[in-house]
């Protein structure tokens, strides 16, 4: 289940600052391992946030066909 | 000659008067009329004529219908009385144009009197709330028209609150009865949101009260928004011009007053269905994003891991360019005096001690000449 205090859109914009940092033409290599593992822990934690979103939507839709 | 009782003028005056009270207390009289006027804004006379005779009526002006001229075929519920000085004259009770002519005539002067003072401009129609809880219904309770709303209504939505006022909606009463509802709609302890004013289809009389002046100003002074309709007939009355929103029938208004519950659920369940599909696609399109990411992750990493790696290799080329070991296998020698290596041939002098390193050993030697390079000129 996602951290309460995660927010998507903030994870998402923290990948993509990620993913921006190692196009650079100047990033070192110890960096580059360092990134690489942060932006995966990130994709990570966005995967979970999508997961547990889906499932929480059909939850909601399961809930509402039996009451109709 | 028989003996026959001899009044005095005054006195025969009382006893018509007295006779006409016990035979006829009040008599409804149709004719055509003539020699109207109006007197001080307050006093109406006219007579009432057909090919016979004629009689003078005296009213009051809040008696009359709406405009009246002569020409107009009117019936006229009276008190008929001899006035000791004025004569023969009925005084009026209630009046009403009769027969089709005189009714759209006197509609039309009437219509034109208050669109002059404004009370059909379009300014003045409030919208109607939609689907209200609360409203007032004035009709007859016998009336097909009540029941048709009734039944229209209560297929097309519910819960409605409905205070029913029960009025007549042709003949004498009905403009008494329909100004009177009107005003105690507006009086209700919880105010309606709407009054619905509804009669059903009938002749140009029977639709009359419609189109008098006291009901059409009753319905455009309701401070609650009114919704009328009436009859069947293409003319519109002037209380449905009056109102906020006309429908055409009694069903109608029952149609603009409600939605179809059945609609409505139609309408529902296909956002419900939107609903389930665009969630399902930002979700889609999320996953799909999020791959897109972890494959340009992969390879921006992937890029540096290549660019450090072909900067190594071109380093290391530069670095092996440097070995002394492939300068050694060229033929070259390292020569050492100690720890030293000698670099010229004044760090050593004849009979000192050397070391020479070759490409696959070493030579220990002594140095029995030294022969300096010339140098060049």
């Amino acid at each position: 289940m996602p951290k309460k205090d995660e927010d998507y859109r903030t994870l998402s914009a923290e990948l993509d600052m990620v993913i921006s940092n190692l196009s650079k033409p100047d990033v070192a290599v110890d960096e580059t391992v360092e990134l690489y593992k942060k932006g995966m822990d990130l994709v990570a934690r966005l995967e979970e946030h999508v997961k547990h979103a889906e499932n929480t939507l059909e939850k909601i839709r399961l809930q509402f066909s039996e009451e109709s | 000659m028989s003996e026959q009782t001899v009044f005095t003028v005054g006195e025969f005056v009382s006893v018509l008067n007295q006779t006409l009270e016990y035979a006829y207390p009040n008599v409804t009289v149709t004719g055509e009329v003539a020699n109207f006027k109006i007197s001080k804004n307050k006093w109406v006379y006219f007579d009432l004529k057909d090919e016979t005779a004629s009689v003078r009526f005296f009213g009051t002006t809040y008696q009359l219908p709406g405009p009246i001229e002569d020409g107009m075929l009117l019936v006229v519920r009276g008190v008929p009385k001899l006035h000791p000085l004025y004569g023969f004259s009925v005084t009026v009770q209630s009046m009403r144009p009769s027969g089709k002519g005189s009714i759209k005539k006197a509609a039309a002067l009437l219509e034109a009197k208050l669109r002059a003072e404004g009370l059909f401009e379009l300014e003045r129609k409030r919208p109607l709330p939609y689907c209200p809880t609360n409203i007032a219904l004035i009709t007859s309770g016998e009336s097909a028209a009540y029941h048709d709303f009734m039944k229209i209504l209560n297929a097309r939505w519910g819960g409605v609150h409905i205070s029913h006022i029960d009025v007549q909606v042709q003949g004498e009463a009905a403009v008494d009865q329909i100004v009177n509802a009107i005003r105690q709609a507006n009086e209700l302890p919880t105010i309606p949101e709407m009054i619905i004013l509804i009669r059903g289809g009938g002749s140009a009389d029977d639709l009359q009260a419609f189109s008098t002046e006291q009901v059409t100003r009753a319905v455009a002074g309701s401070r609650v928004p009114t919704l009328v309709a009436i009859g069947h007939e293409i003319d519109i009355s002037l209380a449905e011009l009056a109102a906020d929103v006309h429908a055409s029938t009694p069903s109608n208004a029952a149609e603009l007053m409600v939605p179809d519950r059945k609609a409505i659920m139609q309408q529902v369940q296909s956002r419900r269905q939107l609903l389930h599909r665009e969630s399902v696609r930002i979700f889609q399109e999320a996953e799909n994003s999020l791959v897109v990411k972890k494959e340009r992750l992969l390879y921006s990493s992937s890029a540096v891991f290549s660019r450090a790696k072909e900067q190594l290799v071109l380093q290391s080329k530069i670095l092996a360019a440097y070995n002394p070991d492939i300068i050694l296998r060229r033929g070259y020698a390292l020569v050492r005096r100690g720890e030293s290596i000698v670099h010229t041939t004044n760090d050593i002098s004849i009979g000192q001690a050397i070391t020479i390193q070759l490409d696959d050993g070493t030579i220990d030697a002594n140095v029995t000449d030294i022969k300096k390079k010339e140098k060049e000129l």
